[in-house]
């Protein structure tokens, strides 16, 4: 095919050039922040932590089994190729049907699935060494190219002459390739497959009782508290984070520069910075004030006191416990097997 | 009766300090007997009940010198956690006394760490709830509580290993007044129940009508330890702390009684209350409105529920404005509104006659300052004098300019000494001057305090609101005060606005606001002992200054 001269000067002049790049680079970043602070919000964070009891069978698994579900979804999803990946994960998200009160819980899981889609599919897709794709698929396509200077964030740059769509050829072109987007699909259904799992564990188990199953398998008391208190002052940071914020609003910190002069719009960008590390530093010393006063309650309450604990809550296996279990299995094992099909094994992961 | 509790010339020292913190303490608690503990902050009452619960030396170092038994063992030489089964320990913060994400998992956590057989488990937490009133909420998440309920589950937590002793640090100074009556109603019970009680507070007035004996500490050593009627006798407020101010109001009839009234009926009884004379109050003379604000809703952004329903009010400029009501009822909402945080979803506010949405950056800050409730919320620079500096750049004044500034404002809050230290290495107090001085540095018309003396110990907050009400006279600046300490609201305010489910409810000055505040208890509101004195002689006043004393 012979390069279209009008098609290619349009997508190559400068201008369009550089506005496609930037909107390339930035939609990834932009895009995840957006979906997780205005879809979710504080108030979504906190339906996080807020456990809502159900009935259903889902619900009335043992935790130990549902987290053996993250894993081995995780990990079949991790081993396949991506498409057997993406069905898995519909697969979990069908599971979400079983849960109480769905709209709430899809209104969280959606916008942070979304967001990790796109975070990873970004990430892989445009920053992928060209060296890892090479070695995958042994042979890379260009489909548009950017500026050359990207180069040095790592945008994935040929080596050797590439024929460029309504371009030509192009010495080591640096861009967006049709094998890093599989590439990136491929990690991606891994990532969600992984977070969709976990968050349905989340969703259907107060975390008190994960950590009780945890535990009761062998995981050390100190890890156990240790993430108990790592999940359970989540909130207060948060909470905390929006008190410093207001309070630097208050004393007249414009979070948006609003400078038309580039010159004061990076002096005012450059001032908001050091203004969020201020704050961040400031949600910190507020978090850890108490970390002594923590220390001496749970030492009052006999914590590690002695060697032997028992549960306030009894878990125990039931038979569709096991019907489970062994359905996990057989997953694991068909993964297994599929992976080692031609064609149909995971792309390897930094190869 | 039995003495729980006997310590004898006890003297502590924490590594690393020259000071003895205790001096040669000596005293008795019986068994069921209900002690207040008082002493201005850094008297030694933490201390004092860190070395009965065996904490002072176990986890925190000091050489503790005497003798100490407690139900007859010493708490230095028994763990902390079997201590615990003897005293429990209730400190200030609720959150950082909770360690899980469900009600009921928490006050199991104690009772699973002493491996206790799940059934008697099961059995305690139910028990323990029901102690505290937290039964209906068993399967409720921990952080989603109210400070009340919070503190009540970190009892519930204490009482479920079923101690002898239940020890109090100041477990009010984090809560509103509607928690804090309920931690005050659940101790009494559990002390009529047979507990014995040792409870640290600063607000005296309001405990200590339910105690048996006040001890007082002054610099390491006991002051005071009488029974509460004698105790006040020595003339608690040279100690820095807070006393009844029927107290205060008998004594300025009678000056060496032995035995002082403490609760307003009492000091009726006494039938001097015809002694009284209330002067008028000295009008400051205030100007226009400051602060306009017609028919305000308000929904935070992604929230459902609507937080100010069509709020009006008026504040005119020079006025001091106490604004009350519940926690919840959207007091802070609306002065994150006035301080241009947020906007109103609809309705107008204008901040001296400006449009206050179209207010940003040092335009506000000149007009309109806001002090958060806790210091530690405000105070991110690295010195004290970083953080003045950093609101005099948002504000556009640089150089000369705003040397001057920083000189006059540390001078008028006496805080020229501090300019070079970090503000997290101060005391309490000194961060809470450095909060006011970051905001006052911008000299702004206006002023918004979040609960300005929580936490500080009545001398400190004292000081504190005579320094402000100084500045607010010298400057012209108008004073608003977001406020659960009734004593507060009665002795400084010109008006008071009472919020309830998002909306003012009601208006007036102090005296008029506590009289309707006997028809609301839903307002959570109650006056001050002065105001329930003179309204029975229907000379209605908020203000103990304005109280005056004619022969008999």
């Amino acid at each position: 095919m012979q390069p279209s001269p009008i098609i290619g000067q349009v997508l190559y002049n400068p201008i369009v050039n550089w506005t496609i790049t930037l909107i390339m680079l930035l939609y990834g970043p932009a895009l995840v922040i957006y979906l997780i602070f205005r879809l979710i919000g504080f108030q979504g964070y906190m339906s996080l932590f807020r456990f809502i009891e159900g009935k259903s069978v889902i619900y009335r698994l043992d935790p130990r089994v549902k987290i053996l579900l993250s894993i081995v979804i995780t990990t079949v999803a991790a081993i396949t190729i991506w498409w057997i990946s993406a069905i898995i994960f519909i697969a979990v998200m069908a599971l979400y049907s079983l849960l109480s009160n769905i709209r709430e819980k899809l209104r969280i899981a959606v916008p942070l699935i979304l967001a990790s889609f796109i975070g990873t599919a970004w990430t892989e897709s445009m920053f992928t060494p060209y060296s890892y794709l090479q070695v995958i698929f042994h042979h890379v396509t260009f489909l548009y190219v950017l500026p050359r200077s990207l180069a040095i964030f790592g945008v994935t740059q040929g080596s050797g002459s590439f024929y460029v769509p309504y371009l030509g050829y192009v010495n080591n072109p640096v861009g967006i390739t049709w094998e890093g987007i599989i590439y990136g699909l491929q990690i991606t259904f891994r990532a969600v497959a992984a977070i969709a799992s976990g968050l349905l564990l989340i969703f259907s188990t107060p975390p008190s009782d994960i950590l009780r199953s945890l535990e009761k398998s062998g995981l050390p008391i100190e890890l156990g508290f240790t993430l108990l208190l790592a999940v359970s002052s989540v909130p207060k940071v948060l909470e905390n984070s929006m008190v410093v914020l207001n309070s630097l609003k208050a004393r007249g910190v414009d979070f948006r520069p609003r400078s038309r002069n580039p010159i004061a719009f990076i002096r005012e960008s450059l001032f908001i910075i050091r203004v969020v590390i201020m704050a961040l530093i400031g949600i910190v010393t507020l978090t850890l004030r108490d970390a002594r006063q923590i220390a001496i309650a749970a030492d009052l309450r006999a914590f590690r006191a002695f060697r032997k604990r028992t549960y306030y809550k009894d878990i125990r296996m039931t038979r569709m416990d096991y019907v489970i279990l062994a359905f996990l299995i057989a997953l694991l094992i068909a993964g297994i097997y599929i992976s080692g099909l031609p064609g149909m094994g995971a792309v390897p992961y930094n190869p | 009766m039995a003495k729980i509790i006997k310590i004898n010339n006890l003297s502590v020292r924490y590594f690393g300090s020259s000071n003895l913190v205790l001096r040669n303490v000596s005293l008795e608690i019986e068994e069921g007997e209900f002690v207040l503990l008082v002493g201005r902050t850094g008297s030694g009452k933490s201390t004092l009940l860190n070395v009965i619960n065996g904490v002072i030396p176990n986890i925190v170092s000091a050489s503790v010198r005497g003798s100490i038994s407690v139900a007859d063992r010493d708490p230095r030489k028994t763990p902390v956690h079997e201590m615990a089964t003897i005293v429990g320990t209730v400190y200030q913060v609720p959150e950082s006394q909770i360690f899980s994400l469900i009600v009921d998992d928490d006050v199991a956590f104690g009772l699973e760490n002493r491996a206790m057989d799940p059934n008697e488990i099961r059995r305690r937490v139910v028990e323990s709830l029901g102690l505290v009133n937290l039964v209906h909420k068993m399967r409720h998440p921990t952080f989603l509580l109210s400070g009340g309920e919070k503190q009540r589950l970190v009892i519930a937590g204490v009482l479920a290993v079923r101690p002898r002793i239940l020890i109090l640090d100041e477990p009010t100074s984090m809560l509103d007044s509607m928690g804090a009556e309920s931690i005050f109603g659940l101790v009494k019970k559990l002390n009529d129940e047979g507990l014995t009680i040792i409870m640290s507070e600063h607000r005296v007035e309001r405990v200590i009508g339910m105690v048996d004996r006040v001890i007082g500490l002054k610099d390491g050593t006991i002051y005071v330890d009488d029974e509460p009627h004698r105790a006040v006798a020595k003339e608690l407020p040279k100690l820095g702390i807070e006393e009844p101010q029927v107290t205060t109001l008998y004594r300025m009839i009678n000056k060496n009684a032995e035995y002082y009234p403490i609760s307003v009926d009492e000091f009726m009884e006494l039938g001097v209350a015809n002694r009284i004379d209330v002067i008028d109050k000295v009008d400051d003379g205030v100007g226009e409105d400051a602060i306009l604000v017609s028919n305000v809703h308000f929904t935070y952004p992604g929230g459902v529920q609507e937080v100010l329903k069509g709020v009006n009010l008026a504040i005119r400029d020079g006025e001091v404005v106490s604004v009350i009501g519940p926690n919840g009822s959207g007091k802070s909402t609306l002065m994150y509104l006035l301080a241009g945080i947020y906007k109103p979803s609809s309705g107008s506010i204008k901040i001296l006659g400006y449009d206050s949405t179209r207010l940003v950056g040092k335009e506000r800050t000149g007009l309109i300052g806001y002090v958060f409730q806790d210091p530690d919320q405000m105070l991110l620079s690295s010195t004290v004098k970083g953080e003045l500096e950093f609101t005099l750049r948002l504000s556009g004044i640089h150089g000369r300019v705003a040397e001057e500034r920083v000189k006059r404002i540390s001078g008028y809050l006496g805080i020229n000494d501090l300019l070079g230290q970090s503000p997290h290495k101060l005391s309490v107090g000194q961060r809470r001057l450095v909060s006011v001085a970051s905001v006052l540095v911008a000299e702004p018309r206006i002023l918004i305090l979040d609960e300005p003396t929580r936490g500080l110990d009545n001398e400190t907050s004292t000081s504190l609101m005579d320094l402000l009400l100084t500045i607010k006279k010298e400057r012209g600046i108008t004073l608003i005060m977001v406020t659960h300490n009734m004593r507060q609201v009665g002795e400084y305010s010109d008006r008071v606005f009472v919020m309830y489910d998002g909306n003012v409810v009601f208006s007036g000055t102090p005296e008029i606001v506590f009289e309707e505040s006997h028809r609301h208890p839903e307002w959570g509101v109650s006056p001050p002992q002065v105001f329930e004195v003179t309204r029975r002689i229907n000379k209605p006043t908020a203000s103990i200054r304005r109280v005056r004393v004619h022969a008999a």
